[in-house]
């Protein structure tokens, strides 16, 4: 693994690696620091620019936007109290009274170490399970993969935001539109309405600029003309002094820990990590009720959280091929575009190239480290900036990056519609992702669910035929369950609450 | 809950949605190629599941939200606040990106592209908020620009006609 890991090094190295590590950090800050601007939308943008490009230095830059955005979006949360990204949202509760205390450099300076230390603590744990974890699952079956990934998804919809009812309906949305075009196994039609162009399926990357570009410009028409108000527009960095951070390690551990660990469920992500370290490290501090007014755990606790996210999610994604959010979706959706068929394979298949983005993940965590502090006064001055310039831009680069794939407009018509779709849902509360990772899933649970059963001579107790299957299933059962106890008990709350209203009230 | 009435509508449209693809799934005549033993499971069995599943979670979630408005909405309250976002200013902007948007897909390869993205990038200032217009044509003149060097040029896209 060692050798694996400095030939990753080596090759993430390589001049041009670099460039694309460097340049994604750049533009992730620049696109967390920008309310409006999602990661995964930024990731969206960069894929017409990289259909052209090998896979490693492709999956590369977007790793470098993954890992920017998560401390960008600190920085508005910090100086605007709008976090840029959702998982920055816990940073502004003391950020932003920080800031107000005329400390906001000391904030910004809270808000980078936490991440890095988050960042660097996620990457290592991610060197540890992904070998593990993928020894394991390379033993895998076809029933077992396709357990895993209905599990994943069921995952998904309970702990995404919203009810699981709501993301059950994504996942089964987003999994039907995966069956679109000619099935792999007899040829054929399925849901084409006599469409030729539909024969292969909707085109993937139409669905990603889809529901993450034209869906999230559609959503911020809201944003026109807000002005935001900074609390002070002379801001430098000021790093805290070492003893200090080095007093502060249980909340870089709590943040670190959490955000790993809770970051790598899938569904959950950055934003739910930060809350639950957050609220630990709150439980567990001897000024509790510093809390909210600038304390400065409450700072780096969730800002460690958030960028731990980036190796936590990492681990499903690359030894299961569940994406544990928007972002690692895309990225997801970016092997598939390059050629590289995600799930418990790819270690064995592509480990040169894990191992890659393994050693970019930490480099880009260094150099969002070091871009932050020498920079930090130029992504402030875009916090200032009207977004309504880039609006336009990314939807042309949405267009094209549908175009791309098949080189007609088919896609883009493709890419509008499910935007308009993806808006809608946002609208009524429905989360996009659930529907994207149906359609990432769905073509390998299928596939997996018909080669398990001719595997097995058409035994559908094959499902539950070892202990890991039965494990997969008693996970997937608990959660139905949960949400069903959590639907009854809540109405039952809600009836007895109306049972209590005096009469006439 | 404010948003019943909304609700109810997105869970009639998944129903709806549902009915299509399982009607589409189970009238479509095409041939099948079979390789090797026939298993239970077909090429239509999943996606009709997954029909089903969405029909009966679409109209669970139809039904709560129906519920709801029976119970705790003003159906009328909600019917106007519905028509007003209709007809609201974000509503107003959305349809005309999305229109601007279906005439970009519709002249791609029929206009020269750098004009054409010129003409989208300036029209999706104005409609972003942008008032200046010497400020639209340098920027939307620039990104076009960009835009041409990169898809064209250094990507060699088949985007002129």
């Amino acid at each position: 693994m060692i050798q694996d890991l400095a030939n990753g090094f080596i090759t993430a190295l390589e001049p041009i690696n670099i460039l694309m590590i460097f340049a994604g950090t750049v533009l992730g800050l620049f696109a967390g620091a920008l309310p409006g601007l999602s990661s995964p939308m930024a990731i969206v943008v960069l894929l017409p620019l990289t259909y052209t490009m090998n896979a490693l230095p492709a999956l590369l830059v977007m790793i470098g936007v993954y890992v920017g955005t998560k401390l960008g979006g600190s920085f508005a949360a910090i100086l605007l109290r709008t976090p840029g990204t959702p998982g920055a949202a816990c940073t502004a509760l003391d950020g932003f009274p920080m800031a107000e205390q005329g400390k906001a450099g000391l904030a910004l300076g809270y808000a980078t170490v936490g991440s890095t230390a988050g960042g660097v603590f996620g990457w290592v744990l991610a060197i540890i399970f992904i070998p593990l974890l993928s020894t394991v699952a390379v033993k895998s079956s076809n029933a077992d993969i396709a357990l895993v990934g209905i599990m994943g998804l069921f995952m998904v919809s309970a702990f995404v935001r919203g009810s699981m009812l709501r993301g059950l309906i994504g996942v089964f949305l987003g999994l039907l539109i995966s069956t679109v075009g000619l099935d792999k196994i007899d040829a054929s039609e399925r849901l084409t309405f006599g469409n030729i162009d539909l024969l292969s399926g909707v085109p993937f990357a139409a669905a990603l600029t889809g529901f993450f570009g034209i869906a999230v410009v559609l959503s911020d028409i809201k944003l026109i003309g807000r002005k935001e108000t900074m609390i002070t527009d002379r801001v430098n960095m000021a790093l805290p002094r070492l003893r200090d951070m080095l007093a502060r390690w249980r909340a870089m551990l709590i943040g670190a820990f959490f955000g790993t660990g809770v970051g790598a469920v899938p569904g959950v992500g950055a934003e739910g990590a930060t809350w639950v370290a957050y609220a630990s490290i709150k439980g567990q501090s001897k000024r509790p009720d510093n809390f909210g007014k600038g304390e400065p755990d409450g700072i780096v606790a969730p800002e460690a959280a958030n960028n731990a996210t980036t190796g936590g999610t990492m681990v499903p994604m690359l030894t299961l091929g569940i994406p544990g959010d928007g972002s690692t979706a895309v990225i997801l959706g970016a092997f598939i575009l390059h050629g590289i068929e995600p799930g418990v394979l790819l270690m064995q298949t592509s480990s040169e190239l894990v191992y890659g983005m393994l050693a970019g993940l930490l480099i880009s965590t260094i150099f969002m480290f070091v871009i932050a502090l020498l920079a930090v006064r130029v992504f402030i001055y875009m916090l200032q900036q009207d977004r309504s310039w880039l609006f336009p831009i990314v939807l042309v680069l949405a267009c094209m990056g549908a175009f791309a794939t098949m080189g007609s407009a088919f896609p883009v018509y493709v890419a509008i519609v499910l935007g308009v779709v993806g808006f809608l849902m946002e609208k009524v509360g429905f989360p996009v992702v659930t529907v994207v990772l149906g359609i990432i899933l769905g073509p390998i649970i299928e596939e997996n669910i018909r080669l398990a059963l001719v595997l097995s001579g058409d035994d559908w107790s094959t499902f539950y035929a070892t202990w890991p299957r039965m494990f997969l299933l008693t996970v997937i059962v608990g959660l139905l369950s949960w949400e069903v106890w959590r639907i009854t008990h809540r109405r039952g709350l809600r009836i007895g609450k109306r049972n209590d209203q005096p009469i006439g009230d | 809950m404010g948003n019943a009435l909304h609700e109810f509508i997105a869970g009639c449209v998944f129903v709806v949605i549902a009915v299509t693809a399982y009607v589409s799934l189970n009238t479509t005549t095409g041939v099948a190629f079979q390789f090797g033993e026939q298993s239970s499971m077909s090429s239509t069995t999943f996606p009709n599941f997954l029909a089903i599943g969405l029909g009966l979670l679409g109209g669970l979630f139809a039904l709560g939200a129906a519920r709801r408005l029976l119970a705790e909405s003003d159906l009328g309250a909600e019917l106007k606040a519905l028509l007003s976002g209709l007809t609201g200013r974000e509503t107003v902007i959305a349809i005309a990106v999305i229109a601007l948007l279906l005439a970009y897909a519709f002249l791609l390869k029929k206009v020269h592209f750098g004009l054409l993205t010129f003409v989208f990038l300036a029209a999706g200032f104005v409609l972003f908020g942008r008032r200046n217009p010497r400020a639209i044509i340098a920027v939307a003149a620039v990104g076009a620009a960009s835009f041409y060097g990169l898809f064209v040029g250094i990507l060699q896209l088949a985007l002129n006609p």
